[in-house]
């Protein structure tokens, strides 16, 4: 038998732009997919900002409609597909490894192309912006026959046709690689009962990815089909259906948000314990809970039509009212382990009580949607845009900001500053409340939503300006954090293993891991071996774990 | 010099958002009865999900508030694991709610979407890129418009008026915001709706499906009058040409 | 009855099962959706879903290898050491593993490869494949050479690191070396 040896990689190497075009590490590839969905997110907060100051007054004063058109479509689209999708995926990358006990994921290069997959696709879709017509502008959901020929014509749909065909395949191969991961590279004692809560976030939003990305890739190629190639799919004039792409969309389009809240909720669940000084709450309620959000989130997609006609109400309806009681079941757990607990407010904890907060109320309006009569007033006006920020950003997006301040000791060996932080956290939960809180009014007196302008009699000029006002507040105190990563990156790696005092097995080893991650597990007895191996070290050599 | 202080000053914000919260999201009143029916039920709703919303926030307020870190150190609080019958509780109660939630949905949605009554009017309406026609099939009328400000559609008060909506193109949605009502307009799948406006007057009607370029830009007006003066205007209709110019885009 | 489900479901590695069920959730759910609605894109949305993955699972039951010892990856997997752990005079399995800091992770039958441009090639050239039915040929030509370089690269490495592998489930040499080095 052959063997085979590697050199070591030099410890005190830079890594050059080769290192980074050729890496097979989970933790390179997580901190490129946080890098280029940051980015990503950057941009589309960039045409968020154009789009709120086309609206704080009534007139077209910055862009034409079809400009409006595309800012809003490609807004859609960066934030859900470009930014949240990846950014849990980066997590999942540099995380699931480090808290399973492994080495490396299953399949490294298949994760690598995943990367590279996502960012060509990426760069694809915005490269619209090169063509003279502009890039897409029918809207993230792309709803045909608006989508179809002869109503858009632009190259700029087709290339984000293309691109989203990429980046759902990307997705799909890191599905594989989380799943496989989770399931067979486990250090010995890891039963699955003892994954943390994270890991098993990412396992239910693998299964989602796996079991709806399939349907948005088949609906794209169709349309592809449709629009270049005489296809008649959605053209209902020649036996097509219109009322298809919205179920194809959405039966991927459903599953997709809880793909891209489930691993944030995971990332709540592994915060809230740590600065509450306690183990999570009701460990197996919140597993149950995740597998039956992931499953019920099959169930609902619909909910998007109810003005269709064409689906039933009463159906769609219970579904949703159903899929509210688990994700009631997680918040509670997540009070329950805050109560009785000795709370310290860093910063990742700020973001995690601000999440608290706002996906409540983001929460509470989804059920009010799910009501089909309700609907029917609040449907595509800016009541289901503020819903849907408030779970999205109030959400996703704070709770991975927490994510990000948590675990960036153990990805680069500094901490991010507490002061610029928190600055960042307090503008940030002022600026997502003014911008949105007024858009439910906004929505429920009549303001349809994706219009590039208002009449000016309509009375909605004054919430309009607050809300971009809090959208100026969001985007300036995006400063802050950027400064901090900056400057944190300046200094010297100084953190610790574990500068937290924290649970999960990523607190085991160095911050950064070494190249192949440990070179010793503490005893795996529950969901906190970090935290089991403090306390006996505390309790003195003599005393075993029990 | 304490954490005090940012503390209550987060427990202030919380305590105005949730005030604000409440305040937010007020629907016209409903102009037609099954709007009255749609605005019932949403204040009733509102009530449940703002009563589950503020006990929550208070949930929260009251524990972050409560069980802060005080001076004393590194004491660890008691390990909790969970509890069972807490676990249950808040399954089964917010299953119970969901499900009253749902007996209510039904009965309006029943009630929104019945086709039942007999028709004072009945009109066939085509959306298109970028306006609506408005016809009258059993009365050779027919009104149309193009861009702002839009036609304006005549139909009587008190009297069901039933709606056959038919795209020529792509899907839009007619919809009315004061009868707190929506329905796509499809080129494929036909919807008929029936509604009974319980007040005269003028009520705005937008397109509420993305639908291309000038989406925002294709508005009408629904005249609600008595009967006689429907008649009347029926008649001049008849008698003028079929197809109201079309008016222009500003 | 209940003996044969339990007989038929543990024989079965954690793949079937996962598939099994997703199978049977997908399926229940098209049968209460059709009845319920009569919707044909939905229902068929869901039965496809449970076709898929029934497929997938019939495809491992059928193309399982007869009863072989379970690969350390198995038995990780499929272990229960909460109730090892409680029977008394049971090693500790957990952590550090039988071997300690030697074989740190029972269940790692492969290694880490090598830091390698076949992805980024791969990935770069399905993508500029991807632009040909937007602009034609020219990008698919580029693209597929970029994607035969990085599947030869991809292919050449895998088959190596097959054969190294060949007959043993013992981490190579190499990276027990570069743990030592540490």
């Amino acid at each position: 038998m052959a063997v085979v040896t590697h050199a070591a990689p030099a410890p005190a190497e830079r890594p050059t732009i080769l290192t980074w075009l050729s890496t097979t590490d989970h933790k390179r590839i997580g901190l490129l997919y946080l890098t280029a969905s940051f980015l990503f997110f950057l941009f589309g907060g960039l045409l968020a900002l154009v789009i709120r100051s086309e609206l704080a007054v009534p007139g077209l004063q910055l862009v034409d409609e079809e400009g409006y058109n595309q800012l809003f479509t490609m807004h859609g689209t960066i934030m859900m597909l470009l930014f949240a999708t990846p950014a849990a995926a980066g997590l999942a990358n540099y995380l699931i490894p480090l808290q399973v006990g492994a080495a490396d994921m299953v399949f490294p290069r298949l994760n690598a192309l995943s990367f590279w997959l996502f960012l060509f696709g990426g760069l694809i879709v915005l490269s619209g912006y090169l063509t003279a017509s502009g890039p897409a502008d029918v809207g993230w959901t792309g709803y045909a026959p608006n989508s179809r020929l002869p109503y858009s014509t632009t190259i700029g749909t087709d290339l984000w046709i293309v691109g989203l065909a990429l980046t759902g395949v990307a997705s799909i191969l890191g599905a594989i690689n989380f799943v496989s991961t989770i399931y067979t590279r486990r250090a010995p004692g890891m039963s699955m009962l003892r994954l943390p809560v994270f890991a098993w976030t990412i396992l239910v939003m693998s299964a989602l990815i796996l079991f709806s990305f399939p349907a948005l890739t088949g609906a794209l190629v169709m349309l592809l089909l449709d629009r270049r190639f005489g296809a008649a799919f959605f053209d209902p004039s020649q036996g097509g259906s219109e009322i298809l792409w919205q179920h194809l969309f959405w039966f991927f389009g459903h599953p997709e948000v809880y793909i891209v809240a489930l691993p944030f909720f995971g990332v709540i669940s592994e915060i809230i314990p740590v600065f509450s000084r306690k183990p999570i709450f009701g460990y197996r309620f919140l597993v149950l809970a995740t597998i039956l959000i992931g499953a019920y989130s099959f169930t609902v997609w619909a909910h998007h039509m109810f003005t269709t006609g064409a689906v039933s109400g009463p159906f769609f309806s219970i579904a949703t009212f159903i899929i509210a009681v688990p994700t009631g079941i997680k918040f509670f757990n997540w009070i329950g382990t805050i109560w009785g607990g000795r709370l310290s407010f860093d910063v990742p904890m700020l973001w995690a009580i601000g999440f608290l907060y706002l996906f409540l109320t983001g929460g509470l309006t989804g059920v009010i949607l799910g009501s089909p009569p309700l609907d029917f007033a609040l449907h595509d006006t800016y009541y289901v845009v503020a819903h849907f920020h408030g779970v999205l950003v109030g959400g996703s997006v704070f709770a991975l900001f927490g994510a990000l301040y948590f675990w960036f000791p153990k990805m680069t060996g500094r901490r991010l500053s507490e002061r610029l932080g928190k600055m960042h956290f307090w503008s940030w939960l002022a600026g997502f409340s003014l911008t949105f809180f007024v858009q439910y009014q906004l929505g429920a007196s009549g303001m349809a939503r994706r219009y590039a302008d208002y009449p000016a009699d309509a009375g909605w000029t004054g919430m309009n300006l607050l809300s971009t006002a809090g959208s100026y507040l969001l985007g300036l105190g995006t400063i802050p954090f950027l400064v901090a990563v900056v400057l944190a990156l300046r200094r010297p790696a100084d953190q610790p293993a574990d500068p937290w005092e924290a649970n999960s097995l990523e607190w085991a080893t160095s911050s950064p891991p070494p190249h192949h991650n440990f070179t010793s597990i503490p005893p795996i007895r529950s969901e906190r071996p970090v935290f089991d191996a403090r306390m006996a070290a505390r309790a003195g050599p003599e005393v075993t774990p029990s | 010099m304490s954490r005090r202080r940012p503390v209550q000053r987060a427990g202030r914000v919380m305590a105005a958002g949730a005030i604000g919260l409440l305040a937010a999201g007020c629907l016209p009143a409903g102009a037609t009865a099954e709007g009255r029916d749609i605005g019932t039920l949403y204040l009733g709703v509102n009530i449940v999900a703002a009563a589950v919303g503020v006990f929550v926030a208070v949930l929260i307020t009251f524990s972050v508030l409560r069980f802060r870190r005080r001076a004393d150190g590194d004491a660890l609080p008691a390990q909790t694991r969970g509890n069972l019958g807490l676990e249950i509780v808040w399954t089964v109660i917010p299953t119970v709610i969901v499900a009253g939630l749902f007996v209510a949905t039904v009965a309006v949605l029943t009630r929104v979407d019945s086709t039942e009554a007999t028709p004072g009017a009945e009109l066939d309406v085509t959306a298109f890129r970028w306006g609506w026609t408005f016809e009258y099939p059993g009365e050779d009328v027919a009104v149309s418009g193009i861009g702002v400000p839009g036609p304006v559609v005549v139909v009587p008060v008190d009297e069901p008026v039933r709606m056959t909506l038919r795209s020529s193109d792509v899907i839009h949605s007619l919809m009315i915001p004061q009868f707190l009502f929506k329905r796509d307009v499809n080129p494929g799948h036909v919807n008929v709706i029936q509604f009974t406006v319980e007040e005269p007057g003028d009520y705005g009607g937008q397109c509420a499906e993305f639908c291309g370029i000038y989406h925002s830009q294709m508005p009408f007006t629904l005249r609600a009058v008595e009967r006689a003066e429907y008649d009347a205007w029926l008649a001049e209709e008849r008698e003028a040409v079929a197809v109201e110019p079309a008016s222009e885009r500003p | 009855m209940s003996r044969l489900l339990r007989a038929v479901w543990s024989g079965h590695p954690q793949e079937t099962r996962f598939f099994l069920i997703i199978a049977a959730w997908a399926g229940a759910l098209g049968l209460i959706y059709w009845v319920g609605t009569a919707e044909a894109a939905g229902t068929l949305l869901l039965a496809g879903l449970a076709l898929a993955s029934g497929a997938m699972t019939a495809w491992l039951v059928a193309g399982r290898p007869r009863r072989r010892p379970p690969s350390p990856a198995e038995v990780a997997s499929t272990s229960q050491p909460e109730k090892d752990e409680r029977r008394p005079g049971a090693p500790d399995t957990s952590g550090g593993g039988t071997a300690g800091v030697d074989r740190p992770f029972l269940d790692e039958e492969g290694r880490i490869p090598d830091a390698t441009l076949a992805p980024f090639a791969v990935g770069l050239g399905f993508a500029l494949m991807a632009l040909g039915p937007v602009f034609g040929l020219a990008p698919v030509t580029l693209g597929v050479v970029a994607l035969a370089w990085g599947a030869a690269s991809w292919f050449g490495a895998a088959r190596e690191e097959l054969e190294a592998l060949d007959g043993t489930d013992a981490p190579t040499p190499s990276r027990v070396e570069r743990d030592a080095d540490r």
